[in-house]
């Protein structure tokens, strides 16, 4: 309705405004002063807090809009004045859903565009502005909507305090974090389909006076969706809460490997007092002065990590989707990675743009940006430059001088505005390529690099000049992680195999890994065979049984039903799910959360039948606690309308009120008796003299 | 013409009733004329802000007694002529209830009798006087 | 209302036909918890009537109100209006109905006259005539903001609200709560005003006697949670009496009857209130053998008061036994 739309906003626009100022202030307070360690300097947009202000700030703008278009009016007459109009409940609820909405993206979005310009304009930081970095920023305030709409369902929904409004609340919290996912369906899906539930949860309890049971069918479902989310997360958070503090876990048992200064293979065998112990690999302990001083690191070899795969791109593409998690949007790297090489931190700052394939710099005191590398090398200022091929890794923290565009093995040297192609054959694949590090010599970190071909690693220089050639002699299919290290003599290069990425983990665990070493043309000198290093986990906990008793059976068997069926109908993905599903495991959450959820249910179904609850109620309820466990039970309490019940005259047994008849004994409620004073006359028909 | 007149509302007397004895008075005293009408029920009872249906009864009660009368389409006025419309007995009975009161009152403030019965002519010669003089008009 | 003697006259009577009630209430039950507010509470308002609703604070006129305007539920009983049930009232039957509830609520910010633009754009039939008679009535003006408006400035503000799309029904809580004279009077008057439309009612709830005598056709008494008067202003008056009996010595104790209200016992009195006096308590009352029997005529506001008010032995102002 036009004219309710037209009064909320009226009455509320001085709120959106003071919102609209204060998140102006803290967006532009984070941006100019505000920053984390965790944060390079070039994170603007995306530094952590900014996002805590466009996601924290947005959820306190819309929770207050909320709260005040409903609270102010909840005094009975005032809140019976509004719903007494000849329109229906919906519309009244939707004018002031729609008005709050649109006051919210008042508060929240001219700040947010004020902030975006700011970043984008040239000359305000010594960092690119990539347009999607407005992304997690849009994400916080789009979470901001679903706690508006969790405000406006506390608000409108009578009765105490605690219970569904609370609840409500919480569902809104626990949505928030996936605000935090890197899936971006659930980043954006999760706010906004807990936005629209709460929402219609919201329409719901203002279409009836109280009752649950009166509410539209939508209003009943999104509620019992809310309250359940809200419960669930709940009981997971109270039961994992204790082990915070009490058990530490702790996987002891660590091994590990490595190779000192003189090609000697080691083994570190951590203790459970903290303390490591050093022996060959035999077992047989190892006296070495050298190594009982602080750090060992000095004796032994760096080992830089070329690639985690080699071979085609089938394995490799699982790895993109399921490791990672796909895109992270809150993170900086994803849209401008620090550029490591050879230049002035102090007046420059070089970074990679991997959304546009190419190199930027700025001054770092004008924060005037210098100019662009590509393909075909540097132009000033803003003009364009053609992309490099796509930069192999997954998550990266920043890229070294040395580094794998594509199948080309780049040097780059910010300093001269160089980037050099330093290693390149037509059809041949390279699978990796990293600068190569040694902790007692530093030219090798800034000269020479590892390239992984598909039969073998070679070493160059920044001129690309082979300086060895590394042929490999295990399985790299399936050893496919490869890291180099080399003696400080330069003479011996080892090269190391662990299980490739694409396996998965619990199976690498069970694989042992390789050391060969080889002079620079490639000659095997020794191999080395390091056993299987896999974690202790400590036995199965007695919160990990519980945890697994209070899951849905619901959701339970239904997910081993989707899994099974989808494995049958031949999806690839479902089928290796279920074969790598712990048979044993699986059985025991079938086999608690069904005792638990049978328990929950009988005691709802004992519960609701002595409370006179009717025998349609009854079986809803007990079949949805069947269902749904232990959060389930939580929601049933909360929501279903819990009669009242006082003793009947007659049979002295407690009776609901709203009954006219006692369900034990059949009496009605007697009339309240007559005490001789009543006045009661008959009306007649009125007559009236019309003059 | 308006009847405004001051109701006591918070009165053991009824407001119909009030209204009954406010019109008597006034066709007594002259400010209401034989054969003048009276306002409307809807007029009289906005001015006196009461329910039209008190009105209407106290209208009624009147015509029932003989001292208005209602002339269809038109509406009430004040009787032409004093019809009787009671029978002796009643009229006996109310003007034995109306000495009773008078007598109460000139025992309470010992007044003798004979005082009594020469303040009653007096007064009715007054009222008598004034009738004439408006009959002449 | 009686109509014993029938004028030889007959003056023009219009008998309007039996009609269905406009408000119907059934056994109307309400407990907030276990707290009865209301109890098997029936009642039905025909057209055209002007209706009062009396009781004293916290007997549950308010809920009432809510439950059969379907802003609250019963817990058992049923509640109409039009013939609708009140929990499924649809839109057009809301805009037929006028409801002002006590205190005067407006939304400060708004002018007088965004306040009728706001309450017009509801209402199809909103008569912007009556709207502004109202207003001026109340000496309003239309730039004048709500929130600066003086308690009497903002009950004529709400009133004209409420009367300007002409309802058919027409539902007042306590309407003149914390009105001064003035203003009172004027709201009696916007009252009789509806009327004038024939079949137009009122609903409405009051403490203050004299103006429910004034206006209202009958009246209804909530006592205790529980309906115990539902009659004309008339019959209740009459129904209610005041006997002063008057001994040669000390008065003889109380006596029960029923149907007893208040008594109050001095040196040589009794006085005694009754209701629903019959010629069997009469009786009763002689056979005390005063020395004479005084009846009493009591105002509405006093019959009111003995009727809802504390039963029982009074001693001046206060309740209890008497001390001697």
């Amino acid at each position: 309705m036009k004219m309710m739309f037209w009064k909320e906003w009226r009455e509320n626009l001085k709120w959106a405004f003071i919102g609209m100022i204060a998140l102006t202030f803290a967006e532009f307070y984070s941006l100019l002063l505000g920053s984390n360690s965790s944060d390079d300097s070039s994170a603007t947009l995306c530094r952590s807090s900014f996002l805590t202000v466009t996601t924290f700030g947005s959820a306190v703008v819309g929770i207050v809009l909320g709260l005040i278009q409903i609270l102010p009016e909840q005094k009975r007459d005032q809140w019976a004045a509004l719903l007494h109009r000849p329109v229906s409940r919906a519309t009244i609820f939707r004018g002031k859903a729609i008005a709050g909405l649109a006051l919210y993206f008042v508060a929240t979005v001219p700040p947010f565009l004020a902030s975006v310009w700011y970043a984008a304009t040239p000359g305000n930081f010594a960092a690119p502005f990539v347009p999607q970095m407005t992304l997690p920023g849009i994400f916080g305030m789009l979470s901001g909507t679903m706690f508006y709409f969790a405000a406006l369902f506390v608000g409108v929904r009578r009765g105490s305090w605690f219970g569904p409004r609370v609840f409500g609340l919480l569902a809104a919290l626990v949505s928030s974090a996936f605000a935090a996912s890197t899936y971006l369906s659930l980043a954006i899906g999760g706010p906004v389909l807990m936005a629209i539930v709460l929402f219609l949860a919201g329409w719901g309890a203002i279409s009836t006076n109280g009752a649950f049971r009166d509410q539209p069918w939508f209003g009943r479902f999104a509620t019992i969706v809310a309250i359940y989310f809200g419960a669930f997360f709940l009981v997971m958070f109270l039961i994992s809460l204790p082990f915070l503090f009490l058990t530490q876990q702790q996987y002891y048992g660590g091994i590990g490997y490595n190779i000192d200064i003189d090609g000697r293979p080691l083994k570190f065998t951590s203790t459970k007092d903290n303390g490591t112990v050093i022996t060959d690999l035999a077992g047989n302990p190892i006296n070495d002065k050298r190594f009982t001083t602080g750090s060992n690191s000095t004796y032994l070899l760096s080992f830089a990590q070329v690639t985690s795969n080699i071979g085609d791109s089938g394995h490799g593409k699982k790895e993109q989707d399921d490791d990672d998690g796909g895109f992270d949007y809150s993170s900086n790297r994803s849209y401008v990675i620090p550029a490591n090489g050879t230049y002035d931190n102090n007046h420059e700052a070089w970074y990679y743009l991997p959304l546009t394939n190419h190199f930027v710099g700025y001054y770092t005191k004008t924060r005037q940006r210098i100019g662009a590398i590509g393909k075909d090398g540097y132009r000033p200022g803003y003009e364009q430059v053609s992309p490099l091929a796509n930069y192999k890794a997954g998550r990266v923290w920043e890229i070294p001088s040395i580094s794998l565009f594509g199948s080309t093995v780049y040097h780059s040297d910010f300093d001269q505005r160089k980037l050099t192609p330093i290693f390149f054959e037509p059809g041949v694949t390279v699978f990796g390529a990293t600068p190569m590090s040694s902790y007692q010599d530093r030219t090798i970190d800034l000269n020479w690099g590892a390239v992984a071909l598909s039969d073998k690693m070679i070493v160059i220089d920044k001129t690309g000049q082979v300086l060895a050639t590394l042929p490999y002699h295990q399985n790299v299919d399936r050893w496919g992680g490869l890291s180099v290290g080399v003696t400080p003599d330069k003479t011996r290069f080892y090269l190391r195999y662990s299980p490739s990425g694409w396996i998965d983990s619990r199976e690498q665990f069970k694989m042992p890994s390789f050391c060969e070493e080889m002079d620079a043309k490639g000659n095997l000198l020794h191999s080395y065979t390091f056993p299987a290093t896999a974690p202790v986990y400590p036995p199965d906990s007695w919160q990990g049984y519980v945890m697994e008793s209070t899951l849905p059976p619901g959701v339970v068997f239904g997910y081993l039903a989707y899994v099974k069926v989808g494995a049958l109908c031949g999806s690839e993905k479902l089928a290796r799910n279920w074969d790598s599903m712990d048979r044993e495991d699986s059985r025991n959450i079938m086999l608690f959360s069904s005792i638990l959820s049978l328990l929950l249910a009988v005691v709802t179904a004992a519960w609701t039948r002595r409370l006179n609850f009717q025998s349609r109620r009854v079986w809803a309820w007990t079949a949805f606690v069947l269902v749904f466990n232990l959060a389930g039970f939580i929601t049933f309490r909360l929501l279903a309308d819990w009669p009242v019940r006082m003793k009947c005259p007659q049979c002295s047994r407690k009776r609901p009120v709203e009954e006219s008849t006692c369900p034990y004994c059949q009496a009605i409620w007697p009339a309240p008796k007559p005490d001789g004073i009543e006045i009661f006359e008959k009306k007649s028909s009125t007559a009236e003299l019309v003059s | 013409m308006s009847l405004v007149f001051s109701l006591s509302p918070a009165s053991d007397v009824p407001i119909y009733r009030q209204i009954i004895q406010h019109i008597r008075r006034s066709v007594i005293q002259g400010q209401l004329e034989l054969g003048e009408q009276l306002p409307a029920v809807r007029v009289l009872a906005e001015s006196l802000v009461v329910n039209p249906n008190t009105v209407a009864r106290a209208y009624q009660e009147l015509i029932r007694d003989g001292l208005l009368e209602s002339r269809s389409g038109v509406g009430v006025f004040v009787a032409e002529e004093s019809r009787q419309i009671f029978s002796d007995a009643e009229r006996k009975r109310r003007l034995e209830h109306a000495v009773e009161q008078l007598l109460h009152e000139a025992l309470l403030l010992d007044i003798p009798l004979p005082d009594v019965c020469s303040s009653l002519e007096e007064q009715w010669k007054i009222l008598q006087s004034q009738i004439n003089s408006r009959r002449k008009k | 209302m009686e109509n014993s003697a029938k004028p030889n006259q007959q003056p023009e009577e219009k008998m309007s036909e039996p009609a269905s009630p406009v408000i119907q209430i059934d056994h109307l039950t309400k407990y907030y918890g276990t707290r009865e507010i209301v109890s098997d509470l029936s009642l039905s308002v025909p057209k055209g009537t002007i209706y009062g609703f009396l009781g004293r604070n916290g007997m549950g006129k308010t809920t009432t109100i809510r439950i059969f305007l379907g802003l609250e539920d019963p817990t058992r009983g049923s509640t109409k209006v039009f013939g609708l049930d009140s929990r499924s009232l649809p839109p057009e039957a809301r805009a037929r109905i006028g409801y002002l509830p006590e205190g005067h609520h407006v939304y400060g910010w708004m002018t007088v006259k965004e306040c009728g633009q706001f309450q017009a754009s509801y209402f199809p039939a909103w008569n912007q005539d009556i709207f502004e008679t109202v207003l001026t009535h109340f000496r309003l003006t239309s730039k004048m903001k709500a929130g600066h408006l003086s308690r009497g400035q903002r009950a004529g503000l709400c009133l004209a609200l409420t009367l300007a799309p002409e309802p058919e029904l027409l539902v007042l809580d306590d309407p003149a709560l914390g009105l001064d004279p003035v203003a009172r009077r004027s709201l009696l008057q916007s009252m009789l005003y509806v009327t004038r439309k024939a079949d137009r009612t009122i609903f409405f709830s009051s403490h203050l006697l004299s103006d429910v005598e004034r206006v209202a056709d009958r009246i209804a008494v909530l006592d205790g949670k529980v309906l115990r008067a539902d009659c004309s202003v008339e019959t209740f008056r009459r129904q209610i009496r005041q006997f002063i009996l008057k001994f040669r010595d000390a008065p003889p104790p109380t006596p029960e009857i029923p149907g007893l209200l208040e008594s109050f016992r001095s040196d040589r009195e009794m006085a005694l209130t009754v209701a629903n006096i019959t010629p069997e308590i009469e009786s009763r009352l002689e056979a005390l053998q005063p020395a004479s029997i005084e009846p009493v005529d009591l105002t509405l506001e006093d019959a009111f008061i003995s009727y809802v008010g504390e039963r029982g032995e009074k001693t001046f102002f206060m309740n209890g036994k008497e001390t001697k």
